[in-house]
């Protein structure tokens, strides 16, 4: 698999705090990464040393295949746009001129694309509005319009939808799926809005406390947080075979332990297991969503 | 950083706070204009030739560049744009040295604006004509350029390395008033003369005595000596708004000075301002 970003073990410490601490990532090309953790795990410090804003303290990174420590790093930057923290945008400009603005410090020989980038973020008629008359929505939208100045092959969004409402977190959700989907962009994503996540994101990798804690596809996600019967058999290899012998799809997950992808009878179900000689212990229904499983996996009642 | 340039050239035309900077230095430069036009009708035969108004903007552009540059270089850091310009893949090098160049050159035609005022009302007839020849004119402009140049340097550094629009205006403006105080102080006091001259005083008191007074050569206290005093002529020769001071007071009175070691210290400074904002800005982090 094709990476675009890879991170090896990267620290950043302030002092005696750890932003990040040991951090190993990868972001597979074409993907939307969902780069999920509450506020203070490291989401941003990470984007901001990606972005060259900060040096790390250790580690390492790789873009395009381009260590940070390697003098062309900065050419692999121009293969990327970013909207860290807040849009970065000219307040007292167009949105236009703000495009035109990014076209001149890339160095573009026309603003020929200026047009089109408007009208893929819907701004395309806010003619000579100044940005910081702006909603919030659309200074966002801005921002992602001029990170995508420069044609980049991949883009880091650090929580796009905080602070918008229900219409602009569509309006952005529909644009993140259009660039990546039309442009093939792949699209780092950080957001503690779980729910808003897991409609975009076709990866994941959950931080916490500066650690990636658990590094997934959406698929696997999916079968991980898909509703199930989980049930707790003194013999998992018995319950394997009765399971298959009545087509029932399972996944064990240790040798007492195994989730049940259906609602089997489960008189017919407790009597097949007597006969193999095991016991049921206890069947409980297992229904995890991102939130759930987000929690569960970063130590439950303790981050909540 | 060509392109750097360019983008932050069409800005810098475009922003408001430099052609306020520009009409107000325009502005300082049409008041002692009209101050010397009305001495001029109201005493016509008083000689008062505009050589001492010349440089007197210069003086006080400190403040007027922290303004402006203050403003200018801390948008970048208020509506993050600074971070565009680095993720863009432009180097923090070339991010100082376009921001230094784009400043210098906001701060120079603010500081010519001012003196093409003064030069051209001469020249029209307005105020009387100077009594330094052109030749010395185009020397004190040049070197001033330099002065202005240099204190531009010191204005950038504070402003680059403050990732903050409010406190990076409100520190370059003191600073600039800092240089403007401290400018006084050495220049004036290194005036001070070694002795107090001799007197004789005589006054009738109260009773109807005439009393006299004999003042004999004494030592001025406030005379430098020593370390102090070279210490004081360094910084005398080295910061720009007391090069201007004696490109302004000493200059045209012909009195012994050496102005034309002043762009040598204003490249040093320059040199060496720069070199620190580089480095520090290198490590910086850009939040």
């Amino acid at each position: 698999m094709d990476y675009v970003l890879k991170t090896n073990n990267l620290c950043k410490y302030y002092r005696h705090f750890k932003a990040l601490n040991g951090l190993t990532m990868n972001v597979p090309k074409g993907a939307i990464y969902g780069f999920v953790g509450k506020n203070g795990a490291g989401k941003t410090t990470l984007i901001r040393l990606i972005c060259g804003l900060q040096h790390p303290t250790s580690g390492d990174f790789e873009l395009y295949g381009i260590k940070n420590t390697d003098k062309t790093i900065s050419k692999s930057r121009r293969r990327m746009g970013a909207v860290v923290e807040t849009p970065s945008i000219y307040l007292d400009m167009t949105a236009e001129e703000n495009l035109k603005q990014q076209c001149r410090f890339l160095g573009t020989p026309s603003f020929d694309g200026v047009q089109d980038l408007l009208k893929l973020v819907g701004l395309e008629n806010t003619g000579k509005k100044k940005a910081k008359n702006f909603s919030l929505g659309m200074k966002q939208r801005l921002g992602i319009a001029v990170a995508l100045c420069g044609n980049p092959d991949f883009m880091i969004l650090d929580e796009p939808i905080n602070g918008l409402d229900p219409q602009g977190i569509i309006e952005i959700r529909e644009l993140i799926l259009k660039i990546n989907r039309e442009q093939q962009i792949t699209v780092l994503i950080s957001s503690h809005i779980l729910d808003e996540l897991s409609r975009l994101a076709t990866h994941y990798g959950f931080i916490d406390s500066g650690k990636i804690i658990k590094e997934m596809s959406a698929q696997e996600l999916e079968a991980a947080c898909r509703k199930c019967v989980r049930m707790t058999v003194t013999d998992t290899k018995a319950l394997a075979r009765v399971l298959n012998s009545m087509n029932i799809e399972y996944q064990i997950l240790d040798s007492t332990t195994a989730d049940v992808y259906a609602k089997p009878n489960f008189t017919n179900l407790a009597i097949a297991l007597s006969k193999e000689k095991c016991e049921v212990i206890s069947i409980e229904e297992h229904d995890e969503n991102l939130e759930s499983f987000y929690v569960n996996l970063v130590g439950g009642a303790n981050h909540e | 950083m060509s392109k750097l340039l360019r983008g932050d050239f069409i800005k810098l035309f475009k922003s408001k706070i430099f052609w306020l900077g520009f009409i107000f230095m325009a502005g300082l430069a049409s008041l002692a204009t009209w101050t010397k036009y009305k001495d001029l009708l109201e005493n016509p035969d008083y000689y008062n030739p505009p050589d001492g108004i010349l440089l007197a903007g210069a003086m006080y552009i400190g403040i007027v560049i922290a303004v402006v540059i203050g403003v200018f270089i801390g948008s970048d850091y208020s509506y993050g744009t600074v971070r565009n310009k680095h993720i863009m893949g432009h180097s923090r090098v070339a991010m100082y040295l376009s921001n230094l160049i784009i400043s210098v050159t906001a701060a120079e035609i603010m500081h010519i604006v001012y003196m093409a005022v003064i030069i051209g009302a001469s020249v029209a007839g307005i105020i009387r004509k100077f009594e330094m020849s052109a030749e010395n004119i185009a020397t004190l402009i040049f070197i001033s350029v330099f002065s202005v140049a240099a204190l531009t340097s010191v204005i950038v550094l504070v402003c680059m390395l403050v990732s903050s629009r409010t406190a990076g205006s409100i520190s370059v403006i003191i600073l600039s008033l800092v240089l403007i105080m401290a400018a006084n102080t050495i220049y004036f006091r290194l005036l001070e003369k070694e002795y107090t001259q001799p007197y004789d005083y005589t006054f009738t008191n109260e009773y109807g005595e005439e009393i006299e007074i004999h003042k004999e050569v004494t030592k001025n206290p406030k005379y430098l000596t020593g370390t102090t005093r070279k210490i004081y002529l360094f910084f005398n020769d080295l910061l720009p708004n007391n090069q201007i001071m004696q490109l302004s007071y000493d200059y045209y009175d012909e009195s012994p000075n050496h102005t034309e070691s002043f762009p040598l210290y204003s490249l040093s400074l320059i040199v060496v301002t720069t070199a620190t904002g580089v480095l520090v800005f290198r490590r910086k982090d850009l939040k």
